[in-house]
């Protein structure tokens, strides 16, 4: 038989589909009957053939018992028989017709209900993924905000207890019994422990805005000039280099730098970057230098302090994460401030950060964003 | 093997005619009604076109009752050789009622032939079909052992 | 007999704990030396005999927990009463503490320089 046919995609139930399992539509290609359409059955089970030979033989039979019984075959049996064999036919043919369609429909009936469990099974087994994954996503960030919630109380709690310690003592009258110069001292090592509650309460706060698992975008509506700006903070940070007899060294550019970003994040990004330079650097200076490279503004701060050690430099941008010499100089720091620069920046899009430091050189940071055309 | 389409009720139709037609002479005993079915028969054998009834019935329930049909496939080889054997089985009984003595033979012979028409056409039950495919078989058979 | 002064180990890294509780424990008539992280603590510890030790729980790049297993592991060292001094406020921690043999745990905040006075007090007085 031609294979060609045979390629072309046949269902079953279609008008062009032939039962290959059939002796008689194979060879004849075509259907006998309109219920061939349904039938995949082959030709030996066929009621079609079932048929025709029964009523062949019986045909003959009968004939023959004409032949034998009246000599002669008389032209009203042939007539009955034939008659008979064509109105049974014709009935037979309705109720076969009748069977084998129904069994193709309830077969396709089986089958679609099967391939619809099969499918209900397969999207739940989906859906319990798609919840196990948000579950287990859910559990991470409990155990992310409970670790927080630990370092942060921990932090916290360090600065009060010096308060509240020194405090209680100046009620129970122990300052008295202290020279003058501990006194000071003592005074000043509350006051300074304020200061550091303020700042660690911020870090904390701003550390858990930028918290949120990557997927809340921050609000980037504003227009920054990054020129103002920077003038604006060194000038905040001018009498801290002061005490320290640091050189802080600023060259406002000409033009102003316009970019698209957060102010307050910005404000906060470089004011912990000074805040860093100053502090860590016992002598020497802070330089600070902004310039525009075609499209992008790049703001640098040098300085000359006691740098970050090579392995702690991958590290140094983790939450909580302090340098081992940074812990020594100050040990009270909330190891937050880079994190939070880290997050601003990366949370603007196109803008980078870079850090080179050497151990007791000195650190330098590079700042780098994306400019807004200047159209007027 | 060529397919080609044809409309069913038209097909019965005409067998439906052939069979009538061939009762008919029995019943008045005349073989020249017989020699013209038979002609008929012959004619459709070469092509869908000579078919007279066919085209006939096909015509008038389009252009007049304007019944939409849908036509089914069939191979040309089985239609012809179908039509080609009706023919030929009747012109066998016309010779043998016009050249022999056989006359009682020869109209039971065509009434069988006329029932077997009748039974192709409403039960759908055909003898000269499945000769066809044992033909097509041997022939097909004999072509392999050739080559 | 000379009664000598009793003498108290603080393991802490943060400075300004070190001068508030070391003021108030001299102001109080008690030796007070301090070591800055676990090496340094445990060290003091072996050498210097203290009675008592205040051992804090975040220490840098050590665990508190890891040094009290070293004190009570050393012969030397054992018998000396350990409580933990810190403002961690952890179950789990806790338990592990008192597991190893810590005396007690307190939390910084909570208590006033007179009272961590009062503690060490209470549990070294068998010892004068």
């Amino acid at each position: 038989m031609s294979n060609e046919k045979q390629n072309e995609k046949k269902e079953i139930g279609k008008d062009c589909y032939i039962n290959r399992n059939c002796w008689l539509v194979n060879n004849l290609n075509s259907l006998p009957y309109k219920r061939c359409q349904y039938c995949e059955l082959k030709f030996r089970k066929c009621l079609f053939l079932q048929y025709q030979v029964i009523s062949i033989v019986l045909l003959s039979f009968s004939f023959i018992l004409f032949y034998i019984i009246d000599r002669s075959i008389s032209v009203s049996a042939i007539i009955i028989i034939f008659t008979l064999v064509i109105v049974y036919g014709y009935f037979f043919n309705n109720s076969t017709e009748k069977i084998i369609k129904s069994n193709f429909f309830e077969k396709k009936a089986k089958k679609s209900l099967k391939e619809l469990s099969d499918n209900l099974e397969e999207r739940v087994k989906e859906q319990t993924k798609d919840i196990q994954k948000k579950a287990n996503r859910m559990m991470r960030l409990l155990k992310m905000r409970s670790e927080f919630l630990d370092i942060a109380s921990h932090q916290l709690r360090t600065p009060t207890s010096v308060i509240k310690g020194t405090l209680a003592m100046l009620k129970e009258g122990d300052l008295e019994n202290m020279s003058l110069a501990e006194r000071a001292k003592f005074i000043d090592g509350m006051y300074k422990k304020s200061i550091k509650l303020e700042e660690i309460i911020n870090n904390i706060l701003m550390a858990s805005e930028m918290d949120t698992d990557g997927d809340k975008a921050m609000a980037l509506n504003d227009r920054i000039d990054l020129t103002e700006l920077a003038d604006k903070i060194i000038a905040q940070h001018s009498l801290d280099a002061q005490n320290k007899k640091l050189h802080l060294v600023w060259q406002k550019p000409d033009e102003p730098m316009i970019l698209q970003g957060s102010l307050r994040y910005i404000e906060e990004a470089i004011n912990n970057l000074l805040d860093n330079a100053i502090k860590y650097t016992n002598k020497g200076s802070v330089t600070t230098t902004l310039v525009k490279n075609k499209r992008k503004a790049l703001l640098t701060i040098q300085d000359t302090g006691i740098g970050i050690p090579k392995e702690d430099q991958n590290k140094v941008f983790k939450k909580f994460i302090r340098a081992k010499n940074a812990r020594n100089a100050y040990t009270d720091g909330s190891g937050l401030g880079l994190f939070i620069v880290k997050e601003i920046i990366y949370k603007h899009p196109g803008a980078k950060i870079r850090m080179e430091s050497k151990e007791n050189k000195g650190t330098k940071f590079n700042l780098e964003f994306i400019l807004l055309d200047n159209i007027k | 093997m060529q397919q080609c389409s044809i409309y069913d009720k038209s097909l019965k139709f005409s067998r439906a005619t052939y069979g009538v037609l061939v009762l008919l002479s029995f019943f008045i005993h005349n073989k020249w009604l017989v020699l013209v079915v038979a002609i008929l028969a012959i004619f459709g054998a070469f092509s869908l076109k000579l078919n007279i009834p066919y085209q006939l019935h096909a015509l008038v329930s389009h252009s007049v009752f304007k019944k939409k049909k849908e036509p089914i496939q069939k191979e040309l080889g089985e239609l012809n050789f179908v039509s080609a054997a009706t023919g030929v089985l009747l012109l066998i009984g016309f010779l043998l009622l016009h050249f022999t003595e056989l006359t009682n033979f020869a109209w039971i012979y065509i009434l069988i032939v006329d029932l077997m028409i009748f039974l192709a056409c409403l039960v759908g039950f055909c003898v000269a079909t499945l000769m066809y495919i044992l033909l097509k078989k041997i022939f097909t058979r004999k072509n392999q052992t050739h080559n | 007999m000379s009664i000598r002064r009793i003498k108290v180990l603080m393991i802490e890294d943060d400075q300004d704990q070190i001068q508030l509780y070391g003021t108030k424990f001299r102001l109080e008539g008690y030796d007070f030396i301090f070591g800055n992280d676990g090496n340094d603590g445990l060290k003091l510890a072996k050498e210097q005999n203290p009675d008592i030790v205040l051992l804090d729980i975040m220490l840098y790049e050590e665990d508190g927990i890891e040094v009290l297993k070293k004190i009570k592991q050393d012969q030397k060292t054992k018998n000396i009463p350990v409580i933990i001094f810190s403002n961690l406020d952890k179950k789990e921690i806790v338990d592990k503490a008192f597991t190893l043999g810590a005396v007690d745990y307190i939390i910084k905040s909570k208590i006033v320089p007179s009272e961590i006075v009062e503690k060490v007090a209470e549990i070294t007085k068998n010892k004068i």
